[in-house]
């Protein structure tokens, strides 16, 4: 009874902490991240009402790259996210030596975004699966319920889509 | 553009999950064809950049409260108001800390003799009420700091 009239809040808990790891990645900062967290949720919560999704962590990344993506493109088009004059109050302890400043970073998220929105979701999907959450291709393949040549096929195009987007990057002294 | 045969030994070595096995013939692969060869190298350089994005230090602590808000905005209750509401639930928390604090601090004589816990008389006398409520925190932190601040403002009017 109960089950119909209140959300899985639990189940969503298990993963909240990666879709606020997907949304902070190419958002970088906090707030802009844990708003998506919040707007994840509430669509999970209204797919939940109809019927809850079999690969929840499939459908998690998938929502949360999409919402990510729409938001770099208002943000694009000139209406800035919440935080966007503020300062990042998290500290990136985690970014290795030689990662941009923090501006040219601002624009390596601007464009990975850009790039990843030009993808379709099974490619985007795969591709930060594979570099992100760094599965195998044959958990991809069992999340995504498709063969593993077919996740290779999506990850190998992904990766030649996302080559040519950042393709002016290799002239600032990382050609291959 | 990659011969069609090489795309899932590409896909390996680019997953890195190239094996031990199928290391020579991916390379002599990309040592005969050029096309295939800048794939490589170009394709380990874009997954370079796209892993160079950090990730995040703090996760989960904030999540719990932003799914806890959007409970609350799901039930009608603007974000706004819930940020008012934490407002004034911290406030009165401070106040009721403060209270408890104080009454633990310096009990008066005949906070030695009163009731343990609450009562119309503990109500009236600020003093032992005060001690009672710092026990019941003692006893129990994880009590909610909200009720316990409404405790203590209505107790104090009465």
């Amino acid at each position: 009874m109960t089950s119909t009239m209140t959300p899985p809040t639990g189940e969503f808990e298990q993963y909240s902490s990666d879709v606020y790891a997907w949304a902070y990645r190419l958002l970088g900062r906090h707030h802009d991240a844990l708003d998506v967290v919040q707007d994840v949720y509430i669509k999970w919560a209204r797919q939940c009402a109809e019927v809850t999704p079999r690969r929840p962590r499939g459908w998690l990344r998938r929502v949360t790259l999409n919402r990510v993506i729409d938001l770099c493109r208002s943000s694009e088009a000139g209406t800035t996210l919440k935080s966007a004059n503020q300062t990042d109050e998290v500290v990136d302890r985690s970014a290795p030596e030689g990662v941009p400043d923090a501006m040219d970073q601002a624009q390596l998220r601007a464009d990975v975004a850009k790039a990843l929105g030009a993808l379709t979701d099974p490619q985007r999907g795969v591709l930060v699966a594979k570099v992100y959450d760094e599965m195998t291709f044959a958990q991809i393949a069992t999340e995504m319920d498709v063969s593993v040549s077919t996740v290779k096929t999506h990850y190998v195009r992904a990766v030649a889509a996302v080559r040519e987007k950042l393709r002016h990057r290799w002239g600032e002294g990382d050609k291959p | 553009m990659i011969c069609t045969d090489f795309e899932p030994l590409l896909a390996d070595a680019l997953g890195g999950e190239l094996t031990a096995a199928d290391e020579p013939k991916f390379y002599a692969h990309i040592a005969a064809c050029a096309s295939c060869r800048t794939a490589y190298q170009e394709g380990s350089s874009a997954v370079s950049v796209l892993r160079s994005l950090p990730g995040p230090q703090r996760v989960a602590r904030d999540t719990d409260t932003v799914i806890g808000s959007a409970d609350a905005t799901k039930t009608g209750r603007p974000r706004a108001a819930n940020a008012l509401l934490r407002y004034a639930a911290s406030v009165l928390v401070a106040f009721a800390a403060g209270y408890a604090l104080s009454g633990a601090r310096t009990p008066s004589p005949q906070d030695r003799t009163t009731a343990q816990r609450p009562s119309q008389k503990g109500l009236a006398d600020g003093g032992s009420f005060r001690i009672a409520l710092a026990r019941v925190h003692q006893r129990n932190p994880s009590r909610s700091d909200l009720a316990k601040g409404m405790i203590t403002l209505f107790g104090a009017r009465r």
